[in-house]
């Protein structure tokens, strides 16, 4: 501790700069403006960037869109494939075995035996089905050939999309009617709060199984079923945010500052979008960044259930469906290649969107204490 | 109280009704319907003349797709449920509610006993979390709790097979007994062997809840760490450990019973990935399998389950903060 | 060496630009400092078995219970080194009530909060200095059997032997006290705990916050006397906390012993905690802006409670207010305070007829008075500086309306007008050269 020798630190200090501005400045600085303070976007900023785990999720997320991005683009890379590319060389030899049994009759003993012999056939596959890892196929190809590092990235591309879309969609959906429901409270509030509670009330995933069983047999064109699937994904996703913008809007309507703002009869527009709505955006930035999270890991659910995307196109959920229905066991037990790296990339996806929500909230949260 | 919990249940009625009527018209518009797909194989096969179908949806009451006969479908199922009939599941052949309440137990006792493991482990931590905030617990509580949150359940579901059912040989891939066990074994072993069948997908229940229970419990300590209370309570010279586990303790708590009440659909309801994930036939799986069928009884049975928990979960809730927190009356 | 990089940064970015904000590179360094001091003095106060010798002192004056001396606590906050104190000084005497006035966020809170250890940790701590208190250490000295009194059928009051469970007669230890003082200053956090609600206890300003909204009144007083008398049962305990509750002037004891917080009014809170106050009959009882939350009839009630309560156990009040008519009316000595120093300290009579420092002369027309009628009411112009990075110059300097050359030197030192009456202002530095 150097507090001992504080007070000669202090006059040796006025001593060497003779020319302090507090003693012979002509016009006198005054005290209070010689402190220097944070702006509020500077603390927030410095309290988000501060935190180790933000900067961790940041980094990662940046990578990730990078990956998914720009990674497909390089195609003179000779490991970089098209996203249903098949790769028609031939692939591994396959040593099968099978027990033949037969009945041989004994021209000795004129007796009827039966054997089992084992025919062995040693086939080369024609195309280069879950090949193993090698230079051409970083984490080796799948059942149809498909690249599966190159898949890894055209996976990201959509579940990154969907993340984003969706959970733009329901943050404007649930700000509209959450904002309607509480500015307006009365009827359109009671209107608005059942059907949130309605929509509360359906269990998500049985819902999200039963549409997708229906579309699925609808034989809905691939690309609509992406829309499809997001629209469902935003209208079983903004309950939540339009019950926290709604308490949100009714706590801040109680507060003085309102009142003000009622007292000099601002026109509602004004009050909405210049008082209320910002008071509101930290917690839905925070709201929404949580959600992305929960956006791609919903969407590799059901494509781990086979129920997403049609399996020609790649998302992480679908990579990872080999290991569910009856080959399951087979695939988790030989070719972890083909579905750790996914579960990998969606936690890494996740846990990017945690950290940076969780680190939003405390960099947001006035009463933070660092 | 007795009008505050009447009139929540009124608006709880209104709500399901309109549960049901969405879920309802969309298991309906389900193109392919449970008399589809369990006979067009035999159609395939010339087996069945296809004239037959028809009669089969006329008997299952799937062949008026028309709005009138929607509304017709609802209203008769409508009446049973009035009655106390959910019907009678397509799938299954047995009355909706039996097949519910048989495939129920191995649920809950899954869900309840990590239920009681999360809320051992996480509440602790989340208090040392917070106590020790920006120490090394709080950091590396705080990474693993994130973590958990953002792992998909059939994912570590998978690992874990992998890991320590394929390679180490710990605990058996899937299902709920062994197929090994004799058939005059005593119901202790069968209850061994179940146990030791469910270490797996309990495991991955509890890692994937822990986090957030913790988050949960570490934000609200921290929250009444900080409150008059507290100081005035140090002040008194109350212990720092009385501080916490007595003054604090008894705030944070607050929340988190609340909380409890809000896990009551998962509770009874199964957990549907982790159990397709590790075979287990408990209601989960069995809803899962009658999704996929086009069950419509069963469909609706099911989730009117979960729709009636929740909203029990609900008002428990609000119910439970009146009891816990000496502050709050119902009078509205 | 804080202080020095901090004085730099406000020197030299003066002169180059015009931001009133801190750069990122100066903010790394404040944190990075701010982590290691924080660090080590939380160790410093965490450690177990201190010895005791390390926080046993003397007074300078045995007729004082507390003694602050060059009394340093500072808050290392994100924007630099916040000295909400910053070398404060002054005794607080046997038996005699002592207010500490000044403006908001002049370190008056932060001084009381240092004397019970109870400065927000880890960003807020006493760096420097020693705040000497007279203790009385609890030593255990046998036993004695207990006994209750109760009224037998005659209606005579009999005493009769308390019994266990096992039918056997239960005993209550027995403890003398024996006086020592101790520098709370240096005091490990759990040793702390035996004087906090003893021997020093705080009312706050907040009564609606400050009790416990899940237990009951009852239960909150209790825990005072059990955790303090040794020995005490909860039987014990209720009784005693019934008499608090009937000291304080609570009509209903029994009924507000068993309601909650939230049932009560402010007042009545209020009073509820100075019954927690006084429930250990303790020599120096802090009351923090005790009456500012409240409204006035209450606040009038609350002070002659607390006056009358000075009377009845002998206590010292330190009595932290911004109202001085409170102050006029209630104190013995006065303290006055300015962004975190002590600027001038005398008897009751000295500040308010004698006053010196421009400050407390501020202070004194900035009151309205009913008789005089004026155009105007009188306030100090500008406010409070932030202190962090303060001048070596007085810190009224920009406020004050009687400047000299000297002001524009160093901050002034304590000048002493009679016996208990000091000043901290250049304008009396002609005063000490006389003295000495």
């Amino acid at each position: 501790m150097d507090y001992e020798n504080k007070n000669p630190d202090i006059a040796e200090e006025t001593v060497t700069i003779p020319e302090s501005p507090i003693s012979s400045n002509e016009e006198t600085v005054s005290i209070a403006d010689s402190v220097k303070t944070l702006s509020p976007g500077q603390m927030v900023m410095k309290r988000f960037f501060r935190s180790k785990l933000s900067m961790v999720g940041l980094v990662t997320l940046i990578v990730l869109f990078i990956f998914s991005f720009i990674g497909p683009e390089l195609k003179f890379l000779p490991f970089i494939w098209g996203e249903t590319e098949l790769d028609k060389s031939p692939g591994k030899t396959v040593v099968t075995e099978k027990q033949i049994s037969y009945s041989y009759t004994n021209p000795e003993t004129g007796e009827v035996e039966n054997h089992t012999a084992i025919s062995v056939s040693v086939q080369q596959l024609k195309s280069n089905i879950e090949a193993p890892p090698s230079k051409e196929h970083l984490l080796g190809t799948d059942a149809m050939t498909y690249d599966v590092f190159s898949r890894l990235m055209y996976g990201g591309r959509i579940s990154l999309t969907i993340g984003f879309v969706v959970v733009i969609l329901e943050t404007l959906l649930g700000v509209l009617l959450g904002g309607l429901a509480g500015y307006f409270g009365k009827w359109v509030d009671q209107l608005i709060m059942r059907i949130v509670d309605i929509f509360y009330c359906i269990p998500t995933l049985p819902l999200m199984l039963i549409i997708s069983f229906m579309l699925d047999s609808m034989g809905i064109e691939d690309r609509a079923k992406l829309f499809v699937m997001m629209a469902l994904l935003t209208l079983l996703g903004w309950a939540g945010t339009a019950r926290l913008v709604r308490g949100q809007i009714l706590y801040l309507r109680e507060q003085e500052y309102m009142m003000a703002a009622e007292a000099t009869g601002l026109p509602v527009w004004r009050k909405i979008f210049k008082h209320l709505l910002p008071n509101v955006m930290p917690q839905l930035i925070v709201t929404m960044t949580l959600g992305l999270g929960n956006i791609i890991l919903t969407e590799a659910t059901l494509g781990y259930l086979g129920l997403g995307l049609p399996s020609r196109y790649a998302t992480w959920g679908n990579m990872i469906n080999v290991v569910s229905g009856e080959h399951g066991l087979k695939y988790i037990q030989n070719y972890p290649n083909m579905w750790v790296a996914p579960g990998i990339c969606i936690i890494l996806a996740v846990l990017a969107f945690n950290f940076i929500g969780d680190g939003l909230r405390d960099a947001f949260d006035p009463k933070s204490k660092r | 109280m007795v009008k505050y919990v009447l009139k929540r249940l009124a608006i709880a009625v209104l709500v399901l009704f309109g549960v049901s009527v969405i879920i309802y018209t969309l298991v309906r518009f389900m193109p392919a319907d449970f008399v589809d797909q369990k006979y067009q194989p035999l159609i395939a096969s010339g087996q069945m003349d296809p004239s037959h179908l028809d009669d089969l949806k006329e008997l299952y009451g799937l062949s008026d797709r028309s709005f009138g006969g929607l509304v017709k479908g609802y209203g008769k199922w409508m009446g049973n449920l009035l009655k106390g009939d959910l019907g009678i599941s397509f799938y299954y052949q047995l009355p909706v509610g039996q097949v519910i309440f048989q495939n129920m137990g191995i649920s809950f006792a899954l869900a309840f006993i990590s239920l009681i493991l999360e809320f051992l482990i996480a509440v602790p931590l989340g208090i040392k979390a917070a106590t020790h905030q920006y120490g090394f617990v709080d950091y590396s509580a705080t990474v693993l709790s994130m973590i958990g949150i953002s792992l998909p359940s059939f994912f570590l579901g998978a690992i874990f097979i992998r890991f320590f059912a394929v390679e180490l040989r710990w605990f058996p891939v899937n299902g709920l007994s062994s197929s090994g066990l004799p058939n005059d074994a005593s119901s202790w072993t069968i209850f061994w062997d179940m146990a030791w069948h469910l270490v797996l997908p309990m495991l991955v229940l509890v890692i994937l809840s822990i986090g957030s229970l913790m988050r949960y419990t570490r934000t609200n300590t921290l929250e009444v760490l900080n409150a008059d209370y507290i100081r005035t309570a140090r002040a008194k010279g109350v212990s720092e450990h009385s501080v916490i586990y007595k003054h604090a303790f008894r705030n944070t708590m607050i929340p988190l019973v609340t909380l409890l009440a809000g896990t009551l659909p998962g509770l009874f309801g199964g957990a549907m990935i982790t159990e397709q994930v590790f075979s287990i036939p408990g209601i989960g799986q069995k809803a899962y399998i009658a999704l996929q069928q086009g069950d419509i009884p069963f469909v609706m049975g099911y989730n009117m389950f979960l729709a009636v928990l929740t909203v029990i979960g609900t008002l428990l809730s609000d119910l439970m903060y009146a009891v816990v927190d000496p502050r709050v009356k119902l009078n509205k | 060496m804080k202080e020095k990089n901090t004085e730099k940064n406000t020197l030299t970015h003066k002169g180059k630009d015009n931001s009133h904000y801190i750069s990122s590179k100066e903010l790394r360094k404040i944190e990075h400092e701010n982590f290691k001091t924080v660090k080590t003095l939380e160790k410093k106060k965490r450690r177990k078995n201190v010895p005791e010798s390390e926080y046993l002192t003397q007074m300078r004056d045995p007729h004082n219970i507390v003694e602050f001396d060059n009394l340093h606590t500072y808050f290392f906050t994100d924007a630099g080194v916040l000295k909400a104190v910053n070398g404060v000084s002054f005794d607080i005497p046997e038996k005699s009530i002592v207010g500490v006035v000044g403006e908001s966020g002049c370190g008056k809170s932060i001084t009381s909060m240092s004397l019970m250890q109870l400065v927000q940790a880890p960003q807020g701590q006493i760096v420097e200095g020693s705040i000497r208190f007279r203790s009385e250490k609890l030593i255990p000295n046998g036993t004695e059997p207990m006994t209750k009194k109760i009224i037998d059928e005659n209606g005579n009051v009999k005493e009769v032997p308390v019994l266990d469970k096992h039918g056997k007669q239960r005993t209550r230890p027995l403890y003398k006290k024996e006086e020592r003082v101790v520098d709370i200053a240096k005091m490990p956090v759990s040793e702390m705990a035996h004087i906090r609600g003893r021997e020093i206890s705080m009312i706050f300003q907040e009564p609606m916050t400050s009790l416990n909204p899940v237990f009951t009144i009852g239960y909150q007083l209790d825990e005072v006397t059990l955790l303090h008398v040794p020995g005490a049962t909860r039987a014990d305990a209720k009784e005693r906390s019934l008499e608090m509750l009937k000291l304080v002037g609570i009509a209903m004891p029994e009924r507000v012993y068993s309601s909650y917080p939230h049932e009560l009014s402010g007042g009545m809170r209020q009073r509820v905690m100075i019954a927690i106050a006084i429930a250990c009959n303790p020599k120096l009882i802090i009351a923090d802006e005790p009456t500012t939350a409240l409204d006035v009839t209450i606040q009038a009630q609350i002070l002659d409670l607390l006056r009358e309560l000075r009377k009845k156990l002998d206590s010292s009040i330190m009595l932290i207010t911004h109202d001085l008519g409170v102050i006029a009316e209630m104190a013995d000595y006065v303290v006055v305070m300015y962004a975190g120093r002590v600027v001038e300290k005398g008897t009751v009579r000295e500040i308010f007829k004698e006053s010196a420092h421009p400050y407390t002369i501020g202070l004194q027309k900035s009151k309205p008075v009913v008789s005089s009628k004026v155009d105007k009411l009188f306030s100090i112009p500008g406010q409070v500086p932030n202190p962090i990075n303060m001048p070596t110059t007085c810190y009224f300097r920009d406020r004050c309306d009687r400047c000299i050359k000297e002001c524009d030197g160093n901050y002034p030192g304590m000048v002493q007008l009679s016996p208990t009456h000091f000043v901290a202002c250049h304008l009396y530095d002609k005063k000490k050269e006389e003295n000495v």
